[in-house]
C-alpha cells in the first residue's frame, strides 16, 4: 500500500510543484536512531529531524557571489523562489535531495567544536554517496569513479560564522599569487 | 564543493552559495545541501519497482476503486514518475 500511496502522492506532486524534495523515512529513522540516540524513533521524532534540516536549508539568508564575480552584482536576499531557479533550471529534473549537516543530539553541541572544512567534506560525501546519514558513509565513492551520482546543481546554505574567503574559496588570495609570480617572470626574463 | 567533476558537464553554474550569520539550532556552524542529483530518484525507482510488482497482480486494486480511483489513474501516475525518474538517468 506504502508504495501505491508514495507513486500516486509523487505523481500529482510532480504536475503542481516546481520541485519536490524527496526525504526517506527509512534515513529518517535512522539518523533519528543513530545520530539522535533516541532508542524507539516516533513519527514525532521523524518530522522533527526532516523539518530542522528544511529549515536550515529555506530560512532567510543572502547568497554569496560566485567566482569571478564581485559582491556588489550579487542579489541581496536568497528567496525560496531564487533557489528553485537555480535548482531546476530543467523542467524534467525536479526531484531534489536534502543533506544537512551536523546531525546529533542537542546535549552534545555543546561540547563540540565545529570547523567548516570538516563539515564540508562530510556534506560532499553524502552528496557523492547518495546518502542523507552523516553516520556510516561510504568513504570509497570518490568524484569521477563509477558510482558517483551525478549531481544538475546544488544550493549549499552555510549558517553560522563564515570568514571570507570560504565561498568563494579564496580567489583573491589566488589572484596575488598569480600576480607574484608574474612579476617574479617579468623580473628574471631580459626585456 | 566546488569541484567541476560533482556536477553535470552542462551546468554553467551548478553550486549557488547562500550564507546566514545567525546560529541555526544552537550550532555554531551548519550547512545544508539543496541538491538536484540523481540519488534523489534512488528510493523514487525502488518505490516504482514495488508498485509494479503488487500492480502486476493487481493487488489491493479494488480498495483504490471502491473510492474512484481506476486503473486508468494508476497507469497515468505510474506513467508521471516513470518519466520523471528516467531523465536522471542521464545523470548517472
Amino acid at each position: 500500500m506504502q508504495n501505491y500511496n508514495t507513486m500516486l502522492t509523487l505523481a500529482s506532486l510532480l504536475d503542481a510543484a516546481d520541485a519536490v524534495v524527496v526525504v526517506q523515512n527509512e534515513m529518517l529513522h535512522a539518523a533519528a536512531h543513530k545520530q539522535m540516540n533516541i532508542d524507539r524513533p516516533t513519527f514525532e521524532d521523524l518530522n522533527s529531524l526532516a523539518s530542522r534540516s528544511l529549515a536550515s536549508a529555506i530560512l532567510p539568508a543572502s547568497w554569496r557571489p560566485a567566482m569571478g564575480e564581485s559582491a556588489a552584482s550579487r542579489p541581496a536576499g536568497a528567496l525560496l523562489s531564487d533557489a528553485v531557479c537555480r535548482l531546476c533550471s530543467q523542467p524534467s529534473l525536479r526531484l531534489l535531495s536534502l543533506l544537512s549537516v551536523p546531525q546529533m543530539p542537542a546535549r552534545s553541541v555543546d561540547f563540540t567544536t565545529f570547523t567548516w572544512p570538516a563539515l564540508l567534506k562530510r556534506l560532499r560525501q553524502m552528496l557523492l554517496a547518495g546518502s542523507a546519514l552523516e553516520d556510516g558513509l561510504d568513504w570509497s565513492v570518490s568524484a569521477g569513479g563509477g558510482r558517483a551520482q551525478g549531481c544538475a546543481a546544488a544550493v549549499l546554505t552555510l549558517r553560522g560564522k563564515v570568514r571570507p574567503g570560504l565561498f568563494p574559496p579564496s580567489a583573491p588570495r589566488m589572484r596575488l599569487s598569480q600576480r607574484r609570480r608574474r612579476g617574479r617572470a617579468a623580473r628574471t626574463c631580459p626585456a | 564543493m566546488t569541484e567541476r567533476r560533482l556536477y553535470a558537464p552542462w551546468a554553467p553554474q551548478p553550486l549557488s552559495v547562500a550564507w546566514q550569520p545567525a546560529r541555526f539550532a544552537r550550532c555554531d556552524m551548519a550547512a545544508t545541501l539543496l541538491a538536484n542529483s540523481a540519488c534523489a530518484a534512488v528510493p523514487a525507482q525502488r518505490m516504482l519497482h514495488r508498485a509494479y510488482a503488487m500492480y502486476s497482480s493487481r493487488a489491493y486494486c479494488h480498495q483504490y476503486a471502491a473510492h474512484g480511483l481506476e486503473e486508468a489513474h494508476f497507469d497515468a501516475a505510474f506513467a508521471r514518475v516513470e518519466d520523471a525518474v528516467a531523465c536522471y538517468g542521464s545523470l548517472r
